[in-house]
């Protein structure tokens, strides 16, 4: 489902300030599986995900989806095809601090012209299975560290993809969100989801559901 | 993508604009405000010189054709009756009347009154009518004195303080007696901006008010019924007469036209730079996009937004908020010129005496001057709020939000 073959990205190039990131980092990740990018800060583990997730393209090497060379796809189809298949849990999530939880929620399925309704219908079933309900009408930046992560995780299950990837996504959860957050990864599974996650939490990284960990350094896949 | 699905997604972009301009109360309003003060003051200018220049060639419609002066050491001097034959002896013109005019200044009031000398005995009942008040016309046909005389309203209003309300007397030092002359009527207001401190006088009187000797003049009206030969004959005029001017009514609208063009072009050139720094602001501040809207839009990109559709958003936003201002700008200022009669501007556009008309204009709203305004109001501001936005939408949208995040 996702393959990355001698992915290699230098921000700068050229540049006094030239960083290479990620060099040859060739990953492999069966469809329905969980995989882990594990390493520290600086490891390279964001810019692959950034790269699977079509954020930005590999200055060499490939990104395949569903076999698919996304990391050749013009910017039209792209968008498109970011729409078609994953959904991002950013890092600090990334949400709209003054828009509800429900309008938050609902900003994937703009651009593909879905009628309100079915915008709602969608919205409310996955408010109703992260327990968001209550907090429908919620500004974003009023909610708790917790309620956010859900709500982040709701917006990028939205559009009913294929692929799910999260950026450090307990880095701000104690260990009992940890938890809870582990138990949501295998109701999102079960949805034939493929997911791929970055961490260096041995928590997340050690977990029964993970089916393969990669592990990083030095913008390297070492194992 | 089907036809419902497209129209969705258009309705999605706008409801998505308006959201980010109430979500953005504080920036909109500041722009907002700043806007609707620029715009309303060029389209002030626009509308005072647009009525202006209106009424004043409207009014000019009933000068002469050609009115004629003497000219002696580069300056007007009065011209004596005898042209008066030969010029009416040219092919071509009708009538050529002799004209006496000038200004009385009054100081007690500080001010200039223009004198007009007129046969009020040719005026017929129905003129009184047209041109005089309600309450003052004919109402002193058979006044006292000897002399009569129909005032413009600022003047009457003048006259009424200083009690002479019925008869004014005219003075000057070096006479031996006053003039006496019966006021019999006052002109009514929609004249007001040519007749504010005018003095029609019977032509004797003014001849005695302006000291005219007996076979002079300040100038010869003439009229031609066939507009096509109006500036040949001045020219004959001119050439038989080189001491003369000539003055076409056609000169004396394109300078009504110039005067005030020129006045509202060294007022608009100023604001020009005003407008300039409201857009190098914008562009200033984070280059038209504030750190929180460059990492919405990576967001946006992020989550599957074509480039296209964050730049509709972003330009949405700005014609919403310019044309509203545009409208606003332009309803404020139609109130300022047309309601409160442009306090602090009307005397910089007429007169320069200190009896001024009380200055009630016609409304006269080019479409021209409301497509500049449009123009002026909402092209530049869409430009520099669409070229920050282009620039982070083309932008990956990990790095914008590695830079903004």
């Amino acid at each position: 489902m996702i393959k990355t073959i001698k992915a290699t990205k230098i921000y700068n190039q050229g540049r006094t300030n030239e960083v290479t990131a990620l060099f040859e980092a060739s990953v492999e990740v069966e469809k329905g599986c969980i995989a882990v990018l594990k390493g520290p800060s600086g490891s390279g583990k964001t810019t692959l995900l950034s790269l699977v997730g079509c954020q930005s393209k590999p200055n060499s090497g490939e990104i395949r989806i569903d076999g698919k060379r996304v990391s050749k796809l013009p910017d039209k189809f792209l968008n498109a095809f970011k729409r078609q298949y994953m959904g991002f849990v950013f890092q600090n999530y990334q949400l709209i601090p003054d828009l509800t939880v429900s309008d938050n929620i609902m900003l994937p399925l703009l651009p593909s012209g879905i009628v309100f309704k079915e915008r709602i219908r969608r919205a409310d079933e996955l408010m109703d299975q992260f327990d968001l309900t209550k907090r429908k009408k919620f500004k974003v930046k009023n909610l708790s560290g917790g309620e956010q992560q859900r709500t982040a995780i709701a917006r990028a299950l939205i559009n009913r993809g294929k692929i799910l990837l999260a950026d450090e996504p307990t880095a701000h959860l104690d260990s009992q969100l940890t938890d809870e957050f582990l138990k949501i990864v295998g109701r999102i599974k079960d949805m034939d989801y493929t997911i791929l996650m970055s961490s260096h939490d041995a928590k997340v990284c050690e977990n029964p559901l993970v089916d393969r960990v990669f592990e990083m350094k030095d913008g390297r896949i070492i194992q | 993508m089907n036809l419902r699905n497209r129209l969705e997604k258009q309705r999605n972009i706008l409801d998505f604009s308006l959201q980010n301009l109430i979500r953005r109360k504080g920036k909109s309003l500041f722009i907002l405000v700043i806007f609707v003060l620029l715009v309303s003051i060029i389209s002030s200018i626009l509308f005072l010189t647009g009525s202006l220049t209106r009424e004043m060639i409207k009014s000019s419609e009933q000068l002469p054709d050609i009115t004629i002066q003497k000219i002696k050491g580069g300056r007007q001097v009065n011209i004596e009756s005898v042209y008066l034959d030969q010029i009416e002896r040219i092919p071509g013109i009708e009538a050529a009347e002799p004209r006496a005019w000038g200004y009385f200044y009054l100081d007690s009031l500080n001010a200039n009154f223009t004198i007009f000398g007129f046969d009020l005995s040719l005026l017929e009942a129905e003129d009184y009518e047209t041109i005089l008040t309600e309450n003052t016309k004919q109402k002193n046909l058979t006044g006292k004195s000897q002399y009569k005389m129909a005032v413009g309203p600022v003047v009457y209003e003048q006259l009424k303080k200083s009690k002479m309300q019925e008869t004014y007397l005219f003075f000057n030092p070096d006479w031996e007696t006053s003039l006496p002359v019966d006021i019999i009527g006052v002109f009514k207001p929609e004249t007001e901006l040519q007749s504010a401190d005018l003095m029609l006088l019977q032509t004797d009187a003014a001849r005695k008010v302006l000291e005219l000797s007996d076979d002079e003049f300040t100038d010869i009206a003439v009229y031609i019924p066939n507009p096509e030969e109006v500036d040949n004959i001045a020219l004959k005029i001119r050439r038989a007469f080189p001491e003369l001017r000539t003055i076409t009514r056609s000169q004396i609208q394109s300078t009504y036209s110039s005067v005030f063009g020129w006045k509202s072009g060294l007022v608009l050139s100023g604001l020009l730079v005003v407008i300039l720094a409201f857009l190098v602001l914008i562009w200033d501040r984070s280059g038209g996009l504030s750190q929180e809207e460059k990492r919405e839009i990576g967001v946006l990109k992020a989550i599957g937004w074509d480039t296209e559709m964050v730049l509709a958003v972003k330009f949405l936003e700005s014609l919403i908020l310019s044309s509203i201002s545009a409208v606003l700008g332009i309803l404020v200022a139609y109130v300022y010129i047309y309601w409160l009669r442009a306090p602090g501007l009307r005397e910089v556009f007429i007169g320069w005496s200190t009896i001024y008309p009380s200055f009630k204009l016609v409304p006269y709203i080019d479409l021209k001057y409301l497509m500049l305004i449009v123009s002026i109001a909402i092209v530049p501001y869409s430009a520099v709020s669409i070229v920050p936005a282009w620039r982070a939408a083309i932008t990956d949208p990990d790095e914008i939000i590695r830079h903004n995040g």
